[in-house]
């Protein structure tokens, strides 16, 4: 009751525009209280943390409030108001991957979930954030990520070691599938202002002649389209052992064109 | 169903000694924060010493200070499982 009072009299204080709502799912939700509204003088401002500090027990140590630096709240609403589907899938992970990948994965999927939602620059903000604490490898799980790869093919595959009979070391088959598909990524490449035309051809073919892969998906976006537009022709005239199975524009939150290309080698017919 | 509502208080960077005061924790001569008692700096969930320009989240009962880095909060998510 005591808590309640605390939260009506911020809201009081502090105008109601100050409260902002996060459902996290249908049992949890996380209030926002801004109190940096320019409505308030610093004087009582002064007085709300004099009070916090008379309170703190109640309010920090029993009620577990807590406290956000305001340029954080979008990233970090992101991450923690992740679709449900998707904790879930992510909780079943946890057990088989280190801090790192696990919290490189989390991030992936916040930067999905704002290119989604058309919070572009905050997207890449985040993508910059996660490239600098987890490097290439943090990398490679976002992109992985970014073109649906890892609900379609990583956790289907943890699915089908955990159950199993045959497999002793489920935990182990697993992190070698992983880390195989992270370090070889061969399945898909994210086309980006570094990489050559040459550069491109030469990835896809490795890619699908030496490391195995069945077919590699091609993504670009914006002005990288244009190298996307010239290896499909590239192929459809000149490399007559690959084919093209599939080549789509999408748009990301609405706004960013985008390119998926999907090649592979060519089948031959049936006798 | 029981809901559950979490609090977050926001802060700007400027308000961040005094959040810090709140919880009895000081800035030394460098700009780290330290605690008021004992003069020690504190360490992030990390493990590192921390800036009081680069406090970003004091969370779960004023124990874990953490970077105003999403990274680091996403390591924070990631040790404890629940939190998602």
């Amino acid at each position: 009751m005591i808590f309640k009072e605390f939260v009506d009299k911020v809201l009081k204080l502090f105008g109601k525009g100050s409260l902002i709502q996060v459902k996290i799912d249908n049992r949890k939700t996380m209030n926002l209280y801004n109190i940096n509204s320019p409505m308030i003088q610093s004087s009582e401002k002064n007085l709300v943390f004099s009070d916090f500090k008379d309170r703190k027990k109640e309010l920090f140590d029993i009620n577990k409030v807590g406290f956000i630096r305001d340029d954080l709240v979008s990233a970090e609403m992101a991450l923690i108001a992740l679709p449900e589907n998707y904790r879930k899938m992510l909780k079943e992970m946890r057990p088989h991957l280190n801090t790192d990948d696990y919290a490189a994965l989390i991030m992936a999927y916040g930067i999905r979930k704002l290119n989604n939602e058309a919070n572009l620059t905050e997207g890449e903000k985040l993508r910059e954030n996660l490239k600098r604490k987890f490097g290439e490898r943090g990398n490679r799980i976002n992109n992985i990520v970014a073109v649906g790869h890892f609900e379609m093919i990583i956790y289907p595959r943890l699915q089908s070691i955990m159950q199993d009979q045959i497999i002793a070391d489920k935990g182990k088959e697993f992190r070698e599938f992983f880390d195989r598909m992270i370090n070889l990524f061969p399945f898909a490449i994210w086309v980006n202002e570094a990489v050559s035309k040459e550069n491109l051809l030469l990835q896809v073919k490795v890619r699908l002649k030496n490391l195995g892969a069945t077919q590699i998906s091609i993504h670009s976006a914006g002005s990288n389209n244009m190298l996307v537009e010239w290896l499909a022709t590239e192929i459809r005239e000149r490399q007559y052992d690959m084919e093209i199975t599939k080549l789509r524009e999408y748009s990301i939150g609405g706004r960013l064109n985008a390119m998926e290309l999907i090649v592979r080698l060519k089948q031959e017919p049936a006798t | 169903m029981e809901q559950k509502n979490e609090h977050l208080i926001v802060f700007s960077k400027k308000d961040a000694p005094k959040v810090l005061d709140i919880f009895n924790k000081g800035i030394d001569g460098e700009g780290y924060i330290i605690d008021q008692e004992t003069g020690l700096r504190i360490v992030s969930n990390e493990g590192e010493e921390l800036l009081a320009e680069e406090l970003g989240n004091i969370l779960k009962g004023s124990e874990i200070f953490i970077k105003a880095d999403p990274a680091s909060f996403s390591k924070y998510l990631a040790e404890r499982e629940e939190e998602l």
